[in-house]
């Protein structure tokens, strides 16, 4: 009660400081200008309240979250030394990396190959100028959202109670990942089409999958490779932090090595990961810009 | 007649591209056999256990636990969810008050080239952790807990955040500040009229982008222990409770949803100008 008190005290302080400093800004008085010719009124300052929000919601997200400075300053020799132990590289770890290493590429690969070709009819299902019946669309949009949302690490934790540890439960996760995300893109993109083609098309007497096949597919294919392409390259960072979570991959190695505080190692496998993926996304940019 | 010879000759004139076509089918499925060539091992080794365990949590999503949903107390899904956002809302401040200076640094318009270079190198190497290891370093100095999760996504955050800030930087109009140096303005009164009107809105705009992916990230760290929501839902699958697994992961789909909606119509708002 006395504490309630004290603090409403507080906030009137505030609040009387607050006005004097802003009354002139905040009144109409304070915002008119006289110029030679005529008067300027300045727009209401909606910002000094955004900016008074946002420093109170960092002021309960502080006190939520148990910021301890004193804690993360007196424990910074020990960040120096993890530092000082990722930026010298143990290089004779490579060979112990090379399978993991693999085995995440397997992982990406398998992930984004099955999600990649499951979101195609889903994203004919989902896309208005095809299936031009509201309620398929919509409720097919809305299940996909629901999926969606939960993060791809969710998943390979769920699912590594399902179907154990290792390959499967990444592979898995990785493909409802893409699943989602390619027939959201894919549809984004065939919405956008040309929509002329598919009726001359049709109205030959042509079935609706022949007019498909020849009308909408060569307007989205080449977006629907760099979609799949721009998928792998997010892919291939997911896959390498599955491990994490035990759903194989490279991860299972980080993790072991940062639990054994062996940094030399964890320095090198972080730069590994760097390479590889700097070469399969510069590799699928290339790609992507031939396209295009 | 003569039309329809036209239209023949055209056909037979195209492109015949269906041998590197093949070639390039036959490599994905090349590259997709040697990815899944144990699978059969692999879909043997599920137990039925995991069938059961599979079928469970789908009958949880259609009945959670409703007490676990509902209730404010310490350890239910709302202030959970609480806590998870407002971790991403900290993040988020945190690596959006490093990326001001840092951007401005980094532009090639504002300082020396070198400078500039150094620091989008520093930015590359922030972007290219993976931030499960930057989590668990920072769970080594501070100890696990909801700071340490904090912390972890403050400094991912910094480096997409200034990279972002650092484009909208080099693009700013540098003719409007030398409009105001001739009208005699100070430093702060160019700040404030020439380079805030600029940037505040891509600014907030990419804070806000920033803030979504966040809100996922602060979930994810839960598992490793740096955060509670998704080392609850960890526990709760591990310990067969998967009626509350499944209301954590309705608590998931709500938030993010949320938040992903309201964020993208803040920045449609913001970086349209409507008002």
């Amino acid at each position: 009660m006395k504490k309630d008190r004290k603090k409403i005290v507080f906030f009137e302080k505030i609040k009387t400081v607050f006005s004097d400093i802003l009354k002139p800004y905040v009144s109409k008085e304070g915002r008119t200008f006289q110029t030679n010719e005529f008067k300027v009124v300045a727009p209401y300052p909606f910002g000094l309240y955004i900016m008074a929000i946002l420093v109170y919601i960092f002021i309960v997200a502080w006190s939520v979250t148990g910021i301890n400075v004193g804690l993360f300053f007196s424990n910074l020799s020990n960040m120096w030394r993890i530092i000082g132990g990722l930026i010298q590289p143990n290089f004779s770890f490579f060979p112990r990396m090379i399978d993991p290493l693999l085995e995440t590429i397997q992982i990406s690969i398998a992930g984004t190959v099955v999600g990649a070709v499951l979101a195609v009819p889903f994203a004919i299902l989902s896309s208005s100028n095809i299936v031009k019946n509201k309620f398929v669309y919509v409720p097919i949009r809305f299940l996909m959202s629901l999926i969606r949302t939960i993060p791809v690490l969710v998943y390979a934790a769920i699912l590594m109670f399902i179907v154990g540890m290792g390959f499967l439960a990444g592979s898995i996760a990785l493909s409802i990942f893409t699943f989602t995300i390619v027939s959201k893109m894919l549809y984004e993109s065939i919405e956008t089409i040309d929509m002329l083609p598919y009726e001359a098309i049709e109205s030959t007497g042509a079935t609706r999958f022949q007019a498909l096949r020849a009308a909408v597919v060569p307007q989205v294919i080449g977006s629907y490779i760099s979609i799949v392409l721009y998928n792998f390259e997010i892919n291939i960072r997911s896959a390498s932090i599955l491990g994490f979570v035990g759903a194989g991959g490279i991860g299972i190695l980080l993790n072991d090595r940062i639990g054994w505080r062996k940094y030399e190692d964890v320095g090198m496998i972080l730069l590994v990961i760097f390479a590889v993926v700097l070469s399969i996304e510069s590799l699928s940019r290339y790609l992507r810009r031939r396209l295009n | 007649m003569t039309k329809d010879l036209v239209v023949i000759e055209a056909y037979n004139g195209r492109p015949r591209t269906f041998l590197f076509k093949f070639a390039i089918f036959m490599i994905i499925v090349g590259l997709f056999y040697w990815s899944i060539k144990d699978l059969a091992e692999l879909l043997a080794g599920i137990s039925d256990s995991g069938l059961i365990i599979a079928r469970n949590i789908f009958r949880g999503l259609i009945n959670p636990s409703w007490h676990k949903l509902w209730s404010l107390k310490d350890y239910d899904v709302p202030y959970l969810l609480y806590e998870t956002v407002m971790v991403a809302v900290l993040g988020t401040l945190i690596g959006t008050a490093v990326a001001i200076p840092l951007s401005f640094v980094g532009s090639r318009n504002i300082t020396n080239k070198y400078i500039a270079f150094f620091t989008n190198v520093l930015v590359v190497l922030i972007r290219t952790m993976p931030f499960f290891v930057i989590g668990l370093i920072f769970i080594r100095v501070v100890g696990p807990g909801l700071f340490a999760g904090a912390l972890t996504i403050g400094f991912t955050s910094t480096g997409m955040i200034t990279k972002l800030y650092t484009e909208s930087v080099e693009d700013m109009d540098k003719g409007i500040i030398e409009a105001l140096d001739s009208t005699g303005a100070t430093t702060l009164q160019k700040v404030r009229s020439g380079i805030m009107p600029q940037l505040s809105a891509n600014f907030i705009s990419h804070s806000l982008y920033r803030f979504d992916i966040n809100v996922r990230n602060a979930i994810i760290l839960g598992l490793i222990g740096a955060g509670r929501l998704g080392f609850d839902l960890n526990a709760a699958i591990g310990n067969f409770r998967y009626r509350d697994a499944a209301a954590y992961l309705w608590g998931i789909i709500v938030v993010v949803l949320f938040v992903e909606f309201s964020s993208g119509a803040i920045r449609k708002r913001i970086v349209q100008g409507k008002k």
